[in-house]
Formats: C-alpha cells, structure tokens, sequence
C-alpha cells in the first residue's frame, strides 16, 4: 500500500530542504555539545565546532536535549 | 496556563548540593575511577546531578505524556539517571576536561531521560513506514497574501515533484516520518532496529538531494558547496517546553 501525500505546510519544506552540511553526526554533536553549552553559557558561542550549529538545526532530538543542557548549565 | 490533566504541576527539581563532591575535573574524575578516598562521595554527587538533569528533562518533555502521572515521571527519571550513571562510568576513560565535568555529566541523563520520554510517548501507536507518492496540491496552511500563496504552493509542488523523483523509496519514507509525521528519530530507530545516527545520515542526504533539485528548476540558489546559504543555523537558546508530537495520520491511502 502507498500513501498519498498532497499537502506540505512551509515548516515542512524548511525541514525538508535545511542545509545541514557540514556534515557532523549525532554521536559527534554528542561528543560536542557539552563545550558548546558552556561555551554558548560563558557568552562564546562563536566557538561552535564545525557543523554543530547546522546539525542542531536540522535535527530535532539533538537540539531539544541541547537546550535542556543548556538550561541545567545556567541555572 | 493550566496544565493537561495529569501533568504534574510541581516545579522541576533545584539544584543540587554538591558540598561533598570533588571540587575540579581532575578530582572527579579520579575520585570515580577507582574506590580510595572521596570515592563514594563522588559516586552519590554524581548520582544525584544524573537525577536532577533527568528529572528536567522529563519535566521538559512532560507535555509528550499527558496521561503519566507524577509518581510515573519521577519513577522514569529516577531509571533515567540509574542508566546514565552506567553510561557515564563507562565513558569516563574519555572525558578530556573541554567542558565542565558536571555539563559532561549532564549530557549523559539528558539524552536517557528525553530518549525514554519519547519512546513512552509513542508506546502502542503505530508509525506509518509505507511509500509514499507525494503529489502537492495544497498548502497545509493558509498564506499571508495570494502572491504568497501562489509562491508557497509553487515550491511545495516542486518540492514534491522533486521528492518523487530524486528520493529512493527508503529515503522517501524516512523523510516523511521524521519530517512530515514528525515521529521522533529515537522512536524510528527503535521501530526499524536501526540507529538515530543512521537516519539522520539518511535525513542529510536526502536534504542535499532535495536542494540539488529544487536549485536545478530555479527554486532555490546555487550553491556550490551547498553551505548555510538558505539554511537556518541558529543557536540553541532556552525555549518552552516542546509541544506534543502529532500523532501519525494517513493522508489517503
């Protein structure tokens, strides 16, 4: 069976279209994100690693548990 | 703001009193990799930073299981943060001092307690793997303008055209679950015994593939290297808890 897809809202299409190069995987974004969260904290968040910001972008569970991290860190 | 029936309403948990752990990421780290002195000490500071960062996260995620009661939330994080420390004690060979030992920690209860959240989320509903032909005829939402709309629907349709044509079906059906259905990546790892860094290298792909496209028919820029031009990095800052998943509906069958 194949479902039929006939609609697409705009948020749909920014998700599906995002430039999320470079490319950096969730295990790396894991391995990241804790110096990227004091970084962003301590007012330096020019130090993202290459492709950390765009993978927390476009990929929604690595991002909710970045600001999680984040919120912990600050308060 | 009133909450949905059977959230809890208590605060999530403060802070922790770290008045008998190890003060520098060097005494961490060496008051756990072996029992002696200040071991135990570290063992149950650590212990308790795994449980208030798991209990935050659930408190964060609470709105994804409105029918869990409190008692359940706490039981979750409480096995959260156990399987963390477990985690973390097997890692901490790699721990190389770039953060905070404690942020480091946190991570660790982070991603257990929000990976069980949304698997609770999701128990006993069906996620939707089947192919999909995408043929856009209609926008999901209202435009500001009918300019706007032409404009929206005209990339929507691209899109779609471009979906069908330079996406194998896999691909097809990953995108639409992840994206479209919005099924949370761990759920869909978990469904297709596979791994949330698998999909996302697949989600990566099929962007790229999907921006090559849509800028071969002139409806997005060039890009040479296919770089942040008309991507959205943006930072992580502290926002609201996220909202409920939509459940998987069939458009038509």
């Amino acid at each position: 069976m194949t479902r039929r897809l006939t609609t697409l809202t705009t948020g749909q299409a920014e998700a599906l279209t995002l430039a999320t190069h470079p490319y950096l995987s969730c295990d790396q974004c894991f391995d990241l994100v804790d110096a990227y969260v004091d970084a962003v904290a301590a007012g330096r968040p020019d130090d993202a690693a290459p492709g950390l910001e765009e993978h927390l972008a476009g990929c929604a569970a690595c991002a909710e548990e970045a600001q999680t991290l984040l919120e912990l860190v600050r308060d | 703001m009133t909450a949905p029936q059977g959230v809890p309403t208590s605060p999530a948990p403060a802070r922790v009193d770290l008045a008998d752990a190890p003060r520098s990421n060097l005494d961490w780290v060496a008051a756990l990799a072996a029992p002696g002195p200040g071991h135990e000490e570290a063992l149950r500071a650590l212990h308790a930073l795994m449980l208030r960062a798991a209990r935050h996260q659930v408190w964060r995620m609470r709105g994804l299981v409105p029918g869990v009661g409190p008692a359940a939330l706490d039981e979750l994080a409480n096995g959260a943060a156990d399987e963390a420390l477990v985690a973390l004690l097997g890692k901490l060979g790699t721990f190389e001092g770039r953060s905070r030992f404690t942020t480091w920690a946190y991570k660790f209860a982070v991603l257990e307690a929000a990976v069980q959240v949304r698997r609770q989320a999701w128990r006993g509903r069906e996620v939707s793997f089947e192919d999909v032909t995408v043929v856009v005829g209609s926008l999901g939402e209202e435009a500001v303008g009918p300019a706007e709309e032409l404009e929206a629907l005209d990339l929507a349709t691209a899109l779609g055209r471009a979906m069908s044509q330079v996406l194998t079906p896999y691909q097809r059906r990953i995108a639409v679950a992840l994206l479209v259905d919005e099924v949370p990546i761990d759920v869909l790892a978990q469904r297709l015994a596979t791994t949330r860094g698998a999909l996302y290298k697949t989600l990566h792909v099929v962007r790229a593939r999907l921006r090559a496209a849509l800028a071969d028919s002139g409806h997005l820029p060039r890009s040479r290297t296919d770089e942040r031009r008309g991507g959205t990095a943006r930072r992580v800052e502290p926002g609201p808890p996220v909202a409920p998943a939509r459940p998987v509906e069939e458009v038509s069958s």
